[in-house]
């Protein structure tokens, strides 16, 4: 195979996220590399090495790049992804001294690609050393300020070179310029922030009108309105950039990063009530999107809802924007909101999530509340709790939790408020439903109506999504506690593959402890308990084979097999 | 598990599978913001589109004139979707009931002053229907031809070759797609959603063709099914006492907009296709936005059609 055909190969499996066989596609290349000296065209495998890149698949590209930098069949292109792959794992100080090696041999601009590279680096370089300086979190150390001035002066190199065309060097000056004032650090010998700040949203608001912006553009105007203090503009351009087709996730959540780490913006914050809440709906609308909400960020966004909303509506109503100063087609319009209450909706989902442990430390699961007459119509309004019987059981065989152990947090709502549940109503084994639903007594059950009044308890569709070849793929979601920690909502490699009833299967990158989670349509209605993932998944409907999946059990399934339980045996009400 | 058919009403149509993916895309979005979406596939109703289009014109409509749901059946696309208008030489060799049909159906909805390209409505009638149907002269012009057209061919069963080496013989061709792609639904609650000259198609077979299926649910949307020139045509299978098709085994909901002009000379249809003289057809009056008023994808954006619907689906 030549590596036109690799990439081909690698590029297939992508579409529909199967990622063990990009995996199992790159190891026999990387074989084929270090056995074999066929030779083969550097702008495919700079192609295999971009894919993956853009895939944020970074193992697997270090993995390939150090093949092809070890059997010199390398580019300078691909040493600088291939460092720009270390970075993102956190190997920041190796990326470093690759990217100063390359940074030095590039600097002849009279060799065709060097000055494009060359910059590279310098960009590069300057993420490198920022995130030295914001890893350690401790601004008051001579050693952290000199890295992050060694950031300054890469960016700051890269944005004279050309400050028209450098702008994003130049807007990572400003970003960083603001960071230290807001740490206390002061480096008198750079120019102003803000006079850069305007340069760059004037050159920028040229480019719109020339109609040569891209989305970067759209994305650095927006952090220079921050810089000067415009929120509602900043609003402005980076729905913008979001709304732009060809933004990946990869892009989305690096700009997210930024906004939250090194502009530390918050809810509290008038740029962050409008840009995190728009960036986070975005990001989890795009295929490949993932994110991981912390509890407080999610509580804090839930008061701030309604502002949110104020906000939204009313910069809506209008019909352009004459706020940029140009002519610019109106870009926070209904589909940036739209996407935000459908987010919204999704953050909503996470309030009845609860995490399952044996004390509040550290969870051992996921589980999650229903009102009682999803399930079966005699427990009415009574709020039970869905959990995995490999989660909580009453079975030794299990190797659970007993449910006199069991202490359950409802995170999103209150880290402080513990409950236990009175008893397991009723419980398939792992090798069958793989489910426990649990009740409350009656004064821990009459503390959890007051804790969730606000909280719509999940619709429950009745059908799973249409899998056909038409049509387009469906996507799930899941939200959960992964290793016990966080709550998660899971946004990425979610494609449904099949359901057979009671099954159904999925990609979504699920870790440990989000056993137990709910699983919901692109609707957010609950379709499934997530039970299982295995890389050798046997395939549903008689295919044949395995492949890489989770699992979840269908609601409808749980709701039939208790119903004919409390049928038999019926229980009394709370 | 559910399943929905569609059938897609007058003029020409993109190729199926996009036309059915922006009928599914219409209803799975919330323009309206009522928070009332209703997204099939995520809901796990299996879908199929009945497909007629390719009976009647020459080629499928290109991508750019239905770029998103918002445009699509927008002024713009009617007015891209051909050079010129539809050919009207067919009316001129007309006779008989034919003639006497269409010359009805066309004075009944003032389509000759309309029809004439060079003529110009005098100020009251242009007043009167540029209130009723804000369209631009040429645009409604066209889209009346189409209907005119779709509705004659269709009734009177006529040979006609839309491209070259090609030939239909219009209703039976059409039935026989209706009869195949109702058989090949084999769930338990099995809804047909039909639009426009779609409408006429679907209450055609369900009425009049004994081999075509039952069916559990039928919305009619934006019906010419009102008009009395149609129902005269359904005769002798058709009568106002019993105009009701029993193979449709659970309800019809007709929904019309008053300002939509192919259905908005007679939207309430109920009391023409009554059940052994009892109206049972619901009747929905929901008001569309824009100049086209018979505009498919606003249609499903309603909250009183995504109401019944919901209904109709038992969701």
């Amino acid at each position: 195979m030549n590596a036109a055909e690799y990439y081909s190969n690698i590029k297939k499996a992508l579409k529909t996220y199967d990622i063990k066989s990009v995996e199992r596609i790159c190891n026999e290349f990387v074989r084929v590399l270090y056995k074999t000296d066929d030779i083969f065209e550097i702008a495919d495998l700079e192609k295999i090495i971009q894919d993956l890149r853009d895939n944020r698949l970074f193992p697997l590209l270090q993995h390939v790049g150090n093949a092809l930098i070890q059997t010199e069949r390398s580019s300078s292109k691909i040493i600088s992804q291939y460092a720009q792959a270390l970075i993102d794992q956190d190997n920041l100080i190796a990326a470093i001294s690759i990217l100063k090696d390359l940074e030095l041999e590039t600097r002849d601009e009279t060799v065709l690609g060097n000055k494009k590279i060359n910059l590279e680096c310098k960009g590069l370089l300057g993420r490198a050393y920022k995130q030295v300086y914001v890893d350690a979190d401790n601004p008051n150390k001579l050693q952290n300020q000199n890295f992050l001035k060694t950031a300054i002066q890469y960016y700051y190199g890269g944005y004279l070179i050309d400050p028209d065309a450098n702008t994003w060097h130049g807007i990572n000056v400003v970003t960083l310029l603001k960071r230290a004032k807001a740490d206390g650090i002061d480096f008198d010998q750079f120019p102003d922030e803000d006079v850069i700040a305007q340069t760059i949203l004037d050159r920028i608001e040229t480019l719109v009108y020339d109609q040569q912006a891209s989305a970067w553009d759209f994305s650095t105007a927006a952090e220079a309105c921050i810089a000067l203090g415009k929120a509602s503009d900043a609003l402005e351009w980076m729905s913008g950039y979001v709304r732009m087709p060809y933004v990946t996730s990869f892009q989305l959540a690096s700009t997210l990063r930024q906004l939250e780490e090194v502009w530390q913006l918050t809810i509290e914050s008038e740029s962050g009530l409008l840009l995190l809440p728009l960036l986070r709906s975005k990001l989890l609308e795009k295929e490949g999107g993932s994110m991981i909400i912390d509890a407080q960020n999610l509580k804090d966004q839930k008061d701030a809802s309604e502002n949110i909303l104020q906000k939204y509506e009313s910069i809506k109503k209008d019909t352009k924007s004459d706020t940029l100063g140009i002519t610019l087609e109106k870009v926070f319009g209904e589909d940036s909101f739209k996407t935000y209450k459908w987010y919204a909706k999704g953050s909503d989902r996470c309030l009845a999530v609860a995490r399952l442990g044996r004390d509040s430390s550290k969870g051992f699961g996921t589980g999650f509340l229903l009102k009682g007459k999803a399930l079966h119509e005699s427990l009415g309004n009574e709020l039970v709790l869905i959990t995995n019987a490999h989660v909580v059981s009453n079975d030794p065989a299990e190797k659970s939790l007993r449910p006199e152990e069991v202490t359950i947090i409802f995170e999103a709502l209150s880290r402080d408020e513990e409950f236990k549940p009175s008893e397991i109503i009723w419980s398939s084994p792992s090798t069958a439903l793989d489910v426990s639903i649990l009740r409350f007594s009656a004064d821990e059950h009459e503390r959890l109506l007051q804790l969730t009044e606000k909280v719509e308890i999940y619709p429950v569709s009745k059908y799973l999504p249409v899998i056909d070849e038409e049509s387009p793929s469906q996507r799930i979601y899941i939200i959960g506690h992964p290793f016990g920690g966080t709550l998660q909502l899971s946004f990425q490699d979610n494609v449904l593959l099949d359901h057979e009833d009671p099954k159904i299967h999925y990609r979504t990158p699920t870790e440990g402890g989000s056993s137990g989670s709910p699983v919901f349509n692109q609707q957010w209605d609950l379709i499934g308990l997530h039970h299982a993932g295995s890389a050798e998944m046997r395939c549903l409907n008689n295919k044949p084979g395995e492949y890489e999946a989770n699992e979840g059990i269908w609601i409808e399934s749980i709701k039939r097999e208790f119903s004919r339980f409390l049928d038999a045996n019926p229980i009394k009400p709370i | 598990m559910p399943h929905v058919t569609f059938i897609h009403g007058i003029a020409n149509k993109p190729e199926e599978k996009k036309l059915k993916k922006i009928w599914l895309d219409a209803l799975a979005q919330d323009p309206l913001n009522n928070d009332d979406a209703i997204d099939l596939g995520a809901l796990g109703i299996t879908t199929s589109m009945i497909y007629w289009a390719d009976v009647l014109y020459d080629k499928p409509m290109e991508d750019a004139i239905f770029e998103s749901v918002s445009n699509y059946e927008s002024n713009e696309a009617i007015i891209s979707e051909s050079s010129a208008d539809p050919d009207m030489a067919w009316r001129e060799h007309l006779s008989g009931d034919e003639r006497k049909m269409v010359d009805s159906l066309a004075s009944k909805l003032s389509f000759d002053v309309l029809m004439n390209d060079d003529a110009v409505p005098d100020e009251k009638e242009m007043a009167r229907t540029l209130e009723r149907i804000p369209l631009p002269w040429f645009v409604k012009r066209r889209l009346m031809k189409w209907l005119l057209k779709d509705v004659h061919h269709y009734l009177f069963n006529k040979t006609f070759s839309p491209r070259a080496g090609v030939s239909f013989i219009v209703q039976d061709e059409i039935r026989s797609r209706v009869l195949n792609k109702l058989n090949e639904v084999k769930t338990d609650l099995h809804i047909v959603i039909s639009h426009s000259m779609g409408t006429v198609i679907i209450y055609d077979c369900l009425k009049r063709v004994a081999e075509c299926p039952a069916i559990d649910g039928l919305m009619t949307i934006g019906s010419p099914l009102g008009i009395d020139e149609v129902q005269d045509k359904f005769a002798p299978e058709w009568n106002r006492e019993n105009g009701f098709a029993e193979k449709i085994k659970g309800p019809w909901i007709n929904v019309y907009d008053s300002f939509d002009p192919v259905a908005g000379f007679d939207g309430n249809i109920a009391n023409d296709y009554k059940l052994s003289g009892e109206e049972v057809i619901e009747v929905i009056n929901e008001q569309n936005w824009g100049s086209w008023r018979h505009n498919i994808t606003n249609y499903l954006s309603g909250p009183k059609l995504r109401a019944a619907l919901k209904g109709m689906l038992k969701l």
